[in-house]
């Protein structure tokens, strides 16, 4: 725990000198949520089109909030899978990979200390860009149901950084971070219902969509926040499939990590890159 | 052997050790089954080229990698098995001014490595005074790291090294990029750190630091440890028929090789100093052969001064394999 903790206070004293990068952090959600308006006005003809259209599969539930709360929760996924291969790679570069490998704190606790830390700046993203978009839009995001759903989303984050730690595997193995990233990034964008609820989708990748949980925190935020349908039509039988996917996806997550690190290991070591 | 290593705590034991590296395809064998046993409290060298295979082992010694075959124990913890305990009871420094974060202040990174070495409270704070009084660098530890030069940027990375004060310490080339001051403070820590007690494996390819400090030597080539000793021992390798003979002038472009294709010419090494030119041959025979040298040299240098050399590890490095220890030796043995 105190290595965990280390390597939090670290990495908050590094965002503290550098306040910017929480700017940058606010600019992608935006980008998100303008993404798919300009693309639906652009198709409909006018924005009053593109929303009728989007009534048509969603009705009474207002675009713009569902497209907000959608890019504000995958913030946070993006950010836990971003901080991850970044971080990995980053060291790897800097050679401080291997000077934490030295030290006889597990490679769990280093990896928890760096979890905190991108939870934290997710979160100060998710409520920042939440608030700013609330306060422009008046949609009535703020309120005791954010609370449900922030409940649900540091559930849904669990799993969230199994996944990361096998984003941390690839990193490592094909040496490669950006083009990694940007394709699981936006991959998720798009499976995880983002854009579209994941029950519009072909039925093979409605089954992919269901094995992530980022699928579960974005239909489960929304249907918290906005009374969309939860994705299993009982609250009760999403968080249970939730709960399954914390134990399973860390488990995979930190064993692929290990045995990737142990591979390594027996051969050139984290340093080449 | 692992009952009687664990009585024999801070001993440092390499059995056949041999590391492949590389594909099916290209297979390149960075340790060729190497054997060492250093005692407690020594100051062990181990001198070779570029590529013979130093780091390679204290990464292993420090579980950065694991053995391809054979064994290691480091303190009377077993690297493969027992990590954890391994990397508890040493330090290390090997990635020269790389290792730290450069974002944080010298002082931050001494913090961070401290808690993560298991130090905390007063005895972390204490430990940072000690360590950064004794470096010399405490005016400067509130700069972000990024901000030191090369030298200083070392300085705080052996800090880092120390900071849980280790019983052993695996320095790979800790001067490297120093400039003499610093490189000099650093070798008198490493004397004082070891009269505490304290057992460090230190590689170099410079051989006035390995026998300025080294209580023995391990040289190394091509991943096989080659030759084993105090440096006393390993310069008595080259007394008898044979001597050492530097010549300083202009030495010209075909004067090493004239002079290695002599009979009598065991090895032949030609370099500058103080802006003048040199050839330091180690020769067997005596004054029938330094005659020789001269006439063969002729037209090929103006020579200032002959002289016959002390003998140093260099000069054993070229009785031994023929070649200079400045020779890179990465792609292999030809």
């Amino acid at each position: 725990m105190r290595a965990a903790l280390a390597v939090f206070k670290a990495w908050m004293t590094i965002l503290r000198r550098y306040p910017g990068w929480l700017f940058m952090d606010l600019l992608w959600p935006f980008v998100s949520v303008a993404f798919p308006v300009v693309i639906g006005t652009a198709v409909a003809g006018s924005y009053a089109k593109a929303v009728q259209n989007f009534h048509q599969r969603l009705p009474g539930v207002d675009p713009l909030a569902f497209f907000i709360l959608g890019a504000a929760t995958m913030s946070v996924i993006s950010e836990a899978l971003w901080r991850f291969g970044t971080f990995i790679r980053w060291q790897q570069r800097v050679g401080t990979l291997e000077s934490l490998l030295l030290t006889p704190a597990d490679t769990t606790s280093i990896l928890a200390g760096i979890s905190l830390y991108s939870m934290t700046r997710a979160m100060i993203t998710f409520f920042g860009f939440i608030t700013i978009s609330d306060l422009i839009l008046h949609l009535g995001l703020l309120g005791p149901r954010l609370l449900s759903g922030i409940a649900l989303i540091f559930l849904g984050v669990l799993p969230v950084f199994g996944m990361s730690m096998m984003l941390g595997v690839f990193v490592l193995w094909f040496r490669e971070v950006g083009n990694v990233v940007s394709i699981v990034e936006w991959g998720l964008y798009t499976i995880s219902g983002v854009l579209y609820p994941v029950w519009f989708f072909p039925r093979a990748i409605r089954v992919i969509s269901a094995l992530l949980p980022s699928t579960w925190m974005v239909g489960d935020v929304r249907a918290v926040v906005l009374g969309t349908q939860y994705l299993l039509g009982n609250p009760v039988y999403d968080l249970m499939v939730l709960g399954l996917m914390v134990p399973a996806w860390l488990f995979a997550g930190r064993a692929t990590f290990g045995f990737v690190l142990g591979r390594l290991k027996r051969g050139e070591g984290v340093s080449r890159f | 052997m692992k009952a009687v290593l664990t009585r024999d705590l801070w001993k440092i034991y390499v059995s056949k050790v041999r590391k492949l590296f590389g594909s099916k395809t290209h297979r390149v064998e960075a340790l060729r089954g190497v054997d060492l046993e250093i005692e407690n409290g020594e100051i062990y060298g181990i001198l070779g080229p570029n590529g013979a295979g130093k780091t390679t082992l204290i990464k292993i010694l420090t579980t950065l990698l694991l053995p391809t075959k054979g064994t290691a124990f480091v303190g009377g913890h077993d690297v493969v098995r027992e990590p954890k305990k391994v990397r508890s009871s040493i330090g290390a420094m090997l990635m020269g001014e790389r290792g730290l974060f450069w974002k944080l202040t010298g002082r931050e990174n001494l913090e961070l490595f401290g808690k993560l070495h298991g130090l905390g409270g007063g005895r972390l704070s204490s430990r940072i005074d000690y360590v950064l009084e004794l470096l010399g660098i405490e005016d400067i530890a509130d700069r972000l790291f990024e901000s030191y030069s090369s030298g200083q940027k070392m300085l705080f990375t052996f800090a880092r090294a120390i900071i849980h004060d280790p019983p052993i310490l695996l320095l790979d080339e800790p001067t490297a990029t120093m400039d003499v001051r610093n490189a000099r403070k650093i070798r008198e820590i490493v004397k004082e750190l070891n009269s505490e007690g304290k057992t460090i494996i230190y590689t170099t390819h410079q051989m006035h630091e390995a026998e300025e400090l080294c209580d023995r030597i391990a040289v190394l080539d091509y991943g096989r440890v080659i030759a084993e000793g105090t440096p006393a021992e390993l310069k008595s390798m080259i007394r008898g028929s044979e001597t050492v003979v530097v010549i300083r002038g202009i030495i010209g472009p075909g004067a090493l090789d004239a002079v290695l294709s002599l009979d009598g010419v065991k090895s032949a090494e030609q370099g500058e100093e103080g802006g003048e030119g040199f050839l330091r041959v180690i020769v067997e025979g005596g004054s029938e052969v330094l005659g020789s040298i001269i006439e063969a040299l002729r037209g090929r240098a103006r020579i200032h001064s002959v002289e016959q050399g002390v003998i140093t590890l260099e000069d054993v490095f070229m009785h031994l394999t023929g070649r200079s220890l400045s020779q890179d030796t990465r792609r292999g043995p030809a």
